[in-house]
Order: structure tokens, then C-alpha cells, then sequence
């Protein structure tokens, strides 16, 4: 890795000045016009940890420790979408912000916003934010007013309801976080940034919201490169009254419930300002890495919202 | 350290395609001193203890400098400059001790992404220790903890370690700059004291053992990992090289 780092300083300049050099003598939209408009739609989507859960096995995606893990509900706040050209800076965008619940999520997911007559070109740059509720906030069927009004009074992000499950023991769990956050420059799971409107077509756009960060055991960047764990959800029950309330949560010190090896907490933040780093902080900072976009693509940009 | 011959290739072949793309300007090969600077004197306070170091030895590096907001492998897979040696400094010296050259571009930096003396690259099959790590570790602290009529003295044999193969132990940190020329210094400040901060001082005193003896495996040691990691990181900023 060091020779390759060592030369990839090397390498990067040798990029760098490559794409200058195409942008400086390209045509002003870089050759990326197709001529013509298009449509755009958004969809907000789950992942399948939000709509089926996970389930505890050896495979990549599930809980390597033997939990099995289950929404009942899970809301968001998500919107304020946007789009920019990087050549000639024009930009897209919608400011509206929706209440969702994601576990209620139609088939496809819900259609957030149909943009009609854009440039048929690459919008290289794409974002979204998942903010604190406010009011304002508005929900889309199935997901109720009273959703809505819940999640603008308390002001989370996000809030979920449902339990962790291994060897017939069950714990359940309620948490809301305020950890609104916005997420730019998505790319595609190939790493493609942005998106391209086809002449006299429709592209779809899908912000995806994952439910497994809170099990993951790193704050990912880029690549999700984790394993699942949620033995935690045990360690932090104090009482063992099988709630796992935030209050636990933030009683719960990462030292014995998240240790490391295997884990690593590169990038916690102390959320709550208490001067230590607990459980709760671990989680509520996943909390503002879950949203991806088009499936498991990444959007690496991401900042208090 | 840094493969100087790759380098200028990359860059001669640099200068031959942006006076082939007509651009107006290009980055700058750019190589600077780096220093280590304590900041607290090995002073700290946390939930009424007072902690005191009396030694600090600290391993640090490589570190990989990115232009992008996240300095992890997987996200930067370049680096735009770097001091890819290992350097083991006194981190409670009073004046800046040095940690090699910063080889690399002019140009923006966001991130960083860096070792203490333990690195696990793409090539190796496990985290592997530079050979000059104090007693084969990422640091070694000594020193004590006093509240009220209690005093705990204690050690630390403490191994920062990256988690998967081909990532740093620090996969990703802020570190902000613009470096126009070489006529600039990198300063990495740290504050070892506050590395002790998520310790259980009561719990230990309560051990009655003296002194208390910190190993990696413990909880003790996952603590002040936490304490490198989230509460008291390393910061980085640039100053004007002395003249």
C-alpha cells in the first residue's frame, strides 16, 4: 500500500492535469449534451434491513453475532433535493421536505418529485438532506400527519421502533435522533457521480436509506467495508428489562459495550456534549451516515444539517 | 519515504500533457518540514481526576494527505502529499520535535489518513510494527492520576491498530489547507494528557493495584483508544516555514 500511495500522489496529479486539460479545451458542457430534454423522478427508497430486516449468518449482509433485527416502524425526514452541472453550474432543485415511513415504503418507494423538460445532459453532482423535522415537513401516504406531527414536535431525523432478537431472548427499542444531516455528491454504485437525463426520457433517481449502520462496527467511508454486530443491544440493557431505552444508551460506555477489536470508532462524535463517548453517540453518528443513493452508492459528502 | 524517481517522472509526463491540453495552470511538486507539538504539557483534568504524564513516547506515521472530504483508502486512493515515514517523538517536549518531510503537491487538502507505527497495507498479510516502536508499541505513557487524597500511578502499553487490511488506524480526519509552495510547515499538535479521558479513574483506584498496568486487550487500553480516536485526536495545521 505504501508504494502504491507513494505513487499515487504521483498518479494524481498525473489525473489531475489529464481532466484539466479536457475541461479547459472541451466544449462548455464537457461534451456530455445528448441534445434535448428529459424527465427526472425521485424516489426515496429502503433498504431491505429497513423493510425485511437482518438476519444473523455468515453472509455479508447479515449479523455476524446471531441477531436477528426487526422494524416495526421507521421514520424520516428527507428532502431538499438538488442537482448541479459542475461545467456550467446550472442547477436543479426542491426544497420541500417529507415525513416518511420507510417500513410502509410502496414497492418502488415513494415518489418524492417529478421533474419535467431537463436538460438531457449528466448532472454530476446530486444531493439530499435528511434534516431535523420542522414544521413545514409533509407526509406522503401511507405515512399519517400524526407521523409527521410526532417527528416535527420531538425535531428528529429520524425515528424507529423495533427489536433485536437471539436465542429467544428479545430487546426492544424506541429512539429518535436529531441528527439531521445532508449528503452530497452521490454516486451511482459504480462510483459514477450524479446522474444522466436521457433526450425524451425518464431517469430515476433513488436515495436509499439504510437500516444497518447502527449494527456496523466502523463508520464507513466510501466502500462499506464492516461487519454487523448488535451484541451491544444485550451489553447496554442495564436493567434487563428487554427496552433498550436512549437513556441506556447514553449510560453505556463503548469501551465494554463496542470494544475494539472488532470494532473501530474512528469518526464518533460525542453527540450529546457529555465528554465521554458512549453508545448513543456511536449510534446517533451512524444516524448521519445512512442515506446512499441508486441502492448501495455512496454519497461521501456529509455534514450537519 | 517517498519513491522520488516515480514522482518526477509523473511529473515531467504531467507537464508534457498540460502543455498538450492547453491549460493555464497546473500543481507544483511541494516537499516541507513536518513537527510534533505538544499542547497541554501532559496536563489534563476528567470527572475530577488530574492527570500527569511524565513520559510520552509516541510512533506516528505514515500519514496521506487528500484532496477529497474523506481520507479513507477506499475513497482516496491517492494521496496528493504524505511523510510515509514512521517517527517515534517525546510527546510532552516543550519545544517542536521533528517527523520527517511532507512529500507532495501544492493544491487543497480536506483529509487525513494515518498510523501509529502499526500499518497494515494492501501488501502485508497483518498489521505489522515499524522496527523502531517503543517496546514494539504505539506508545508508552506513564504517569498519574490524583483526586483528592488518591493517587493511582500507572503505565500504558498502548497499539493503535488499523481494523481491515489496506486502511489506516485513523481511516479519516479533518485536516484543512491550501499549499501554494514548499515555503510552508506542517504542525501536528497533540495533547496526550487527553487521551486518558475516557479512563475509569475511580474503577481503577478501586483495583488497588500500583501501578496500575495498562496492556492492549484491556478495557483500559479500548479507552484510551477512544480517547486517540474521538476525544482528544490529533489536529493538524500549516504555518509559514521559518525563515
Amino acid at each position: 500500500m505504501m508504494k502504491r500511495r507513494s505513487e499515487g500522489a504521483a498518479l494524481a496529479l498525473v489525473t489531475l492535469v489529464s481532466f484539466t486539460a479536457v475541461a479547459a479545451c472541451g466544449s462548455k458542457d464537457g461534451g456530455s449534451s445528448t441534445g434535448g430534454n428529459g424527465n427526472v423522478q425521485i424516489f426515496v427508497v429502503p433498504e431491505d434491513s429497513i423493510a425485511k430486516g437482518l438476519e444473523p449468518g455468515t453472509e455479508l449482509e447479515n449479523v455476524q453475532d446471531g441477531w436477528t433485527i426487526t422494524y416495526d416502524r421507521y421514520l424520516v425526514a428527507v428532502g431538499n433535493f438538488r442537482a448541479r452541472r459542475s461545467d456550467t453550474g446550472d442547477t436543479l432543485s426542491d426544497p420541500s421536505v417529507h415525513i416518511l415511513d420507510l417500513k410502509l415504503a410502496p414497492t418502488s418507494g415513494y415518489v418524492v418529485k417529478e421533474l419535467t423538460d431537463v436538460s438531457a445532459v449528466r448532472w454530476d453532482k446530486f444531493g439530499y438532506d435528511v434534516p431535523n423535522a420542522k414544521a413545514g415537513a409533509t407526509p406522503l401516504a401511507p405515512t399519517t400527519q400524526a407521523d409527521a406531527d410526532f417527528m416535527i414536535a420531538n425535531g428528529y431525523s429520524v425515528y424507529y421502533e423495533g427489536a433485536g432478537e437471539k436465542g429467544g431472548k428479545k430487546t426492544s427499542f424506541k429512539w429518535g435522533f436529531a441528527a439531521g444531516t445532508s449528503f452530497d455528491d452521490c454516486a451511482s454504485p459504480d462510483g459514477v457521480p450524479g446522474f444522466a437525463v436521457p433526450a425524451g426520457g425518464t431517469v430515476q433517481l433513488k436515495p436509499t436509506l439504510h437500516g444497518d449502520h447502527q449494527y456496523f462496527d466502523n463508520v464507513t467511508q466510501g466502500v462499506e467495508i464492516t461487519k454487523r454486530l448488535a451484541q451491544w443491544l444485550e451489553t447496554c440493557d442495564k436493567d434487563a428489562n428487554n427496552e433498550l431505552t436512549i437513556d441506556e444508551l447514553k449510560k453505556c460506555d463503548v469501551v465494554t459495550a463496542l470494544p475494539q477489536p472488532p470494532y473501530d470508532l474512528t469518526a464518533v462524535k460525542d453527540q450529546d456534549g457529555d465528554g465521554k463517548i458512549s453508545v448513543f453517540d456511536y449510534v446517533s453518528t451512524q444516524m448521519r451516515t445512512f442515506g446512499d443513493f441508486q441502492g448501495d452508492g455512496e454519497c461521501p459528502t456529509r455534514a450537519p444539517r | 519515504m517517498m519513491k522520488r524517481a516515480p514522482l518526477a517522472r509523473s511529473f515531467v509526463v504531467s507537464c508534457v500533457l498540460a502543455l498538450a491540453g492547453c491549460i493555464e495552470a497546473s500543481q507544483e511538486p511541494v516537499a516541507y518540514d513536518a513537527v510534533v507539538v505538544s499542547r497541554d504539557g501532559g496536563k489534563d483534568e476528567s470527572n475530577g481526576w488530574v492527570i500527569t504524564l511524565s513520559r510520552a513516547d509516541v510512533a506516528l506515521g505514515p500519514f496521506y494527505f487528500c484532496a477529497a472530504a474523506s481520507g479513507s483508502s477506499t475513497l482516496c486512493a491517492s494521496s496528493i502529499a504524505e511523510v510515509a515515514s514512521v517517527s517515534v517523538v517525546n510527546a510532552l517536549a516543550p519545544v517542536p520535535s521533528p517527523l520527517g518531510r511532507v512529500h507532495g503537491f501544492s493544491g487543497n487538502i480536506q483529509s487525513v489518513s494515518y498510523d501509529f507505527g502499526i500499518s497494515w497495507f494492501d501488501t502485508q498479510t497483518a498489521a505489522t510494527p515499524a522496527p523502531s516502536l517503543p517496546g514494539g508499541h504505539s506508545m508508552r505513557l506513564e504517569g498519574e492520576a490524583r483526586k483528592g487524597t488518591m493517587l493511582v500511578p500507572f503505565t500504558a502499553d498502548v497499539d493503535v491498530v488499523p481494523q481491515y487490511q489496506g486502511q489506516n488506524a485513523l481511516s479519516t480526519a479533518s485536516a484543512i489547507a491550501t499549499i501554494e509552495s514548499s515555503a510552508t510547515r506542517l504542525e501536528v499538535v497533540l495533547h496526550p494528557a487527553g487521551w486518558l479521558r475516557q479512563l475509569a479513574f475511580d474503577a481503577i483506584a478501586a483495583t488497588g493495584k500500583v501501578p496500575f498496568a495498562i496492556t492492549p486487550g484491556s478495557v483500559e487500553h479500548g479507552a484510551i483508544l477512544v480517547g486517540i480516536k474521538n476525544l482528544s485526536p490529533l489536529e493538524f495545521r500549516w504555518t509559514p516555514a521559518a525563515p
